[in-house]
């Protein structure tokens, strides 16, 4: 008898469970500002998108250094600095060389952005927004902005 | 626990309150139409020909239905976050500033000095109309978002609202607002993005003076290369000096350069190493200093309204 109910009951079970449809992960999220730490740094709300949770958060670390040096944080709080550290028109294209090996797996953005000011329990779900193929993350980061800046100027792509 | 509780609830709160974007600074003023309906429209001489412009001082004194459309629109807009800059204090600044300003060789309406003056990203023209159908009554309205630099309009709404025997006509205008006003941030906002991604947009006109010989297919050499004046200028500096290298040429003699659709970026160097913000009469002046250091041209810059720069060579 339960092998029959069973029969039965499994493909209506299929049939009813049409898969959940998640695009939300891809929406392009902004760089929000959340404060100043007033030592140079600040703190954002950064979004990335990548294949897994690891993937998304290294993207979303180097969106947050992205947004920094080229674009300046307009969405969230208005603490932060709008104007970017790069004001030079198409800095990133005129330095595209550099700044490919910068933003590089691994590469130097990792000493301008910290996860300390990321809380236990935003660090369990870090925002998931779910997509066919990829996944994106949100997460609170510290990007050293006066750091950052002292490197270009030492590397000598700011005077 | 409970406090635990709360506290998420703080911090969620908080994190939903933070995502609130830069938004573009708005000046409200009556439409041109309405404007000519209601006669408030004034003759002003341009450099010889005749021009009919809104009088907005005169109908900001004389009809009270303007004053109430536009405080409840400015109520409304303040309660959406938007910044406003009002319309009277604006000309009444107009009005102190005219006496020390000097308007020689500056062929700019009253319209342009306004806009410059109150330096808001966008003109917000309102137009209504009551329309009459026996007993009833109706508001026909529409607003149009105006790009000050640019004047494109890159948010409109419009529409009539439903017939009433009784309703008052502030009690029909306060309607029509609130029912197109949140349609019409939307497409500010999209428009707004748009600019802070791809930078100002607005246009440069380079003319030739009557001082000098040289014109805009005179030669010279620049980073060791010989070119046409204004092939040194578009092709060498424009897409230097231009968010991804967006302008448009639109009109290309030996007197008259004419760029369009140019795009500047927001922020730029002060020429000390520091920086500022960038409207066109500075990113223009980057130009002029440019044929000044590069070529040695002396030029002459003058702005019209805030869009616009003009920089004449041979003066």
């Amino acid at each position: 008898m339960k092998y029959i109910l069973a029969v039965f009951i499994f493909p209506l079970c299929i049939g009813c469970s049409s898969p959940q449809k998640n695009i939300s992960g891809n929406y392009t999220f902004k760089t929000e500002c959340l404060g100043l730490e007033l030592d140079g740094s600040q703190t954002l709300k950064a979004w990335g998108n990548g294949r897994n949770r690891l993937d998304a958060v290294e993207q979303a670390k180097k969106n947050a250094v992205n947004e920094v040096l080229f674009n300046g944080i307009y969405e969230g709080k208005q603490d932060c600095d709008k104007r970017p550290i790069l004001i030079e028109v198409n800095a990133r294209q005129n330095h595209d060389d550099y700044f490919n090996l910068f933003f590089a797996d691994g590469g130097e953005y990792k000493n301008y952005v910290s996860l300390k000011d990321e809380r236990i329990f935003q660090k369990v779900s870090r925002d998931r927004k779910g997509a066919r193929e990829s996944v994106t993350h949100g997460i609170v980061v510290r990007v050293l902005r006066s750091e950052l800046k002292k490197k270009l100027i030492q590397d000598g792509i700011i005077k | 626990m409970k406090n635990k509780f709360l506290a998420v609830l703080v911090t969620l709160f908080s994190v939903v309150a933070f995502s609130q974007a830069k938004k573009p600074t708005i000046m409200v003023v009556p439409s041109d139409d309405w404007c000519t309906a209601n006669n408030y429209m004034m003759l002003f001489e341009n450099q010889g020909n005749p021009l009919k412009l809104p009088d907005y001082n005169k109908a900001l004194q004389e009809n009270s239905d303007l004053n109430s459309v536009i405080s409840k629109i400015g109520e409304l807009m303040a309660q959406r976050g938007f910044p406003l800059v009002d319309l009277k204090s604006q000309l009444d600044k107009i009005a102190k500033d005219k006496a020390r300003t000097n308007m020689t060789g500056v062929n700019e309406s009253p319209i342009d000095v306004l806009n410059k003056t109150a330096k808001a990203d966008i003109i917000m023209k309102v137009f209504w109309k009551v329309n009459t159908l026996g007993p009833k009554r109706s508001v026909e309205f529409r607003l149009q978002g105006i790009d000050a630099y640019t004047s494109k309009q890159p948010a409109a709404a419009s529409g009539t609202g439903a017939q009433s025997f009784s309703a008052e006509l502030s009690i029909l205008l306060e309607e029509a607002v609130l029912a197109h006003l949140d349609n019409f941030n939307n497409q500010l906002m999209t428009h707004f993005e748009d600019l802070l991604a791809n930078g100002r947009e607005g246009a440069l006109v380079l003319l030739v003076g009557e001082n000098g010989t040289s014109n805009f297919d005179t030669n010279y050499s620049i980073k060791g290369k010989e070119a046409a004046l204004k092939d040194i200028i578009n092709r060498f500096w424009m897409p230097r000096n231009t968010v991804n290298a967006r302008f448009s040429l639109d009109e290309n003699s030996e007197n008259v350069l004419k760029f369009s659709q140019v795009r500047i970026p927001l922020y730029g160097d002060d020429g000390w190493g520091g920086q500022m913000a960038y409207d066109f009469a500075t990113w223009g002046g980057n130009l002029k200093q440019f044929l000044k250091d590069e070529l040695k041209l002396e030029t002459k810059i003058q702005t019209k309204g805030l869009g616009e720069v003009e920089i004449i060579i041979n003066q």
